[in-house]
């Protein structure tokens, strides 16, 4: 009896299997007087070109979402250390730290790498990016990557030891070649990487985009990243190589600043790992008072991770029915999902959610549903902004 | 200059009584000033010639790196002071008024700064870094 009670339970109650996931931290200083606006853009670059797009291809690989996206007056030394020392990945994981803002070098000397100023100028509270790249290693998730888009130039600090996917004006897409591209660089290697825009001594600079002004690396960074996802069998090494004469070559044909990257990959080939059977999950009712940062931002994540499942065409449509029904409760009967363009300058389509969320059963095409903004009324969810990502 | 700073900016640097110079110091949130010098006569036609270079008033490029200054220029006129703070690493300089508010920053396009301080303070190892490894 017990045995089949327990059964039943475990037929009745699917419960949450960790999935694989990519962990993405990334901090821009999005309030810095001379290069915040700037770093607006950046940000809104990084997520619409590369961080949606490389979540999108490795999603067939079984990995879900966790976005710590900090920005704006959230920015701090202290939020940056609380993250990173908090961060648990499993040895599945994979975790990607992304760093914009103001950095030095401090005193000639030490090693190559830069300290982050994360929005303030007290150079006591300066975070070395090698002891953010040395927590994370030391958490051993299958892959580590660490990039510090900042200044590397000398003063007296002391050293503290501690694609451009095309230009595309709808939604995204990625060709079969560009996903197994992006899943070969981010599912098919064991290690770390640990990038910083500028070599010892230099300053990094901006650059005039078609995507508006940018910092030089990121623009770089997202044209190598397309480049390399369109190889047919893409490395770390060649990545990195490629990105640093890129950065080189672009900082001294366009810019006052000058400045290489400097790069230490240390990365073994590996296969993909085995992809755990996703199981509907529950969605949270989103709280009904002022939300944090932290609350938007869990609650986009959640949404992410049941929209994966709701489109995870190895899984039963019975099973996918199941999920729709677990997000649908969370919406209000008459909320809306309103499609943004890549660039989320412009509303692609305003669907009832209701229809939409039908509409993903059948939808052969569409690999990934961002979530990137939801508003509420009351407990829940009114009004939800999503970025789509097709199969070419 | 007179397009960047004011009239009466540019009259204090133009007819100042004291020229001092200082290498800087940042503890914390607070800069201090040492080996502060008074300029002898051929050192301030030097720097002055430097200081008012029509190229050090043309761009302010944005960059990525914290302004942390390691010279400061002040030349006092009367009661009236303006002081000029330079970070020769990540060529930058500001412009400060006696109440030491920042009036602009600019960028610095050669390194005859670089040069002059490294003269008037030849033991500097920051300086003579600088000037022996440039930024490529």
């Amino acid at each position: 009896m017990k045995k089949v009670i327990f059964t039943l339970f475990w037929l009745l109650f699917p419960v949450i299997l960790p999935a694989q996931t990519i962990h993405w931290l990334t901090f821009i200083d999005t309030t810095d007087k001379n290069v915040g606006d700037i770093d607006k853009n950046v940000r809104k670059v990084l997520f619409d070109r590369v961080v949606n797009n490389i979540n999108a291809a490795i999603k067939e690989k079984g990995y879900s979402v966790n976005i710590l996206d900090i920005y704006g007056p959230d920015v701090s030394p202290q939020k940056c250390k609380n993250l990173v020392t908090s961060l648990s990945p499993d040895s599945d994981d994979i975790v990607v730290f992304y760093y914009v803002g103001h950095g030095t070098h401090g005193a000639p000397g030490g090693d190559k790498w830069p300290m982050m100023a994360m929005a303030q100028h007290n150079p006591s509270l300066l975070i070395p990016l090698k002891w953010v790249h040395d927590q994370l290693k030391s958490k051993n998730a299958r892959l580590t990557v660490t990039i510090g888009m900042c200044c590397n130039s000398h003063d007296n600090i002391p050293r503290l030891n501690s694609p451009s996917f095309c230009v595309n004006y709808s939604n995204a897409s990625l060709t079969e070649r560009e996903i197994r591209g992006l899943q070969k660089l981010f599912t098919g290697y064991i290690g770390d990487i640990l990038i910083t825009s500028a070599s010892p001594g230099e300053s990094s600079g901006c650059v005039n985009t078609p995507l508006g002004v940018l910092d030089t690396f990121t623009w770089c960074f997202l044209n190598e990243l397309a480049l390399s996802s369109n190889d047919n069998n893409p490395t770390w090494a060649d990545l990195t190589s490629d990105l640093t004469s890129s950065v080189s070559t672009v900082s001294r044909a366009q810019t006052p600043y000058p400045h290489t990257p400097v790069y230490a990959v240390n990365v073994n080939s590996a296969s993909a790992p085995t992809k755990k059977k996703s199981t509907p999950v529950k969605v949270d009712q989103p709280k009904s008072q002022q939300n944090t940062t932290a609350d938007d931002q869990k609650l986009l994540n959640q949404l992410g991770a049941a929209l994966d499942i709701a489109l995870d065409r190895e899984i039963s449509r019975s099973e996918r029915g199941v999920q729709i029904d677990r997000i649908s409760a969370v919406f209000t009967p008459d909320a809306s999902i309103k499609v943004m363009s890549q660039d989320g300058t412009f509303i692609v389509d305003c669907i009832p959610a209701s229809n939409y969320f039908m509409q993903l059963i059948i939808k052969d095409s569409l690999i990934k549903v961002a979530p990137i903004d939801a508003r509420k009324s009351g407990n829940h969810i009114c009004e939800l902004k999503v970025k789509e990502t097709y199969k070419k | 200059m007179s397009k960047v700073l004011s009239d009466s900016i540019c009259n204090i640097i133009a007819n100042a009584d004291c020229v001092t110079i200082a290498k800087l110091q940042i503890k914390g949130d607070t800069i201090t000033e040492s080996n502060q010098k008074e300029l002898e006569s051929h050192e301030r036609a030097l720097i002055n010639f430097i200081v008012t270079n029509p190229a050090y008033f043309q761009s302010n490029h944005p960059v990525y790196g914290l302004f942390y200054p390691q010279i400061s220029i002040s030349y006092k006129h009367k009661s009236e002071k303006v002081t000029l703070r330079y970070d020769l690493s990540l060529k930058k300089w500001s412009a400060y008024n006696s109440s030491g508010n920042e009036m602009c920053r600019l960028d610095i396009s050669d390194n005859s700064m670089l040069r002059a301080s490294s003269i008037i303070f030849p033991n500097d190892t920051l300086l003579k870094t600088l000037l022996i490894h440039p930024a490529k």
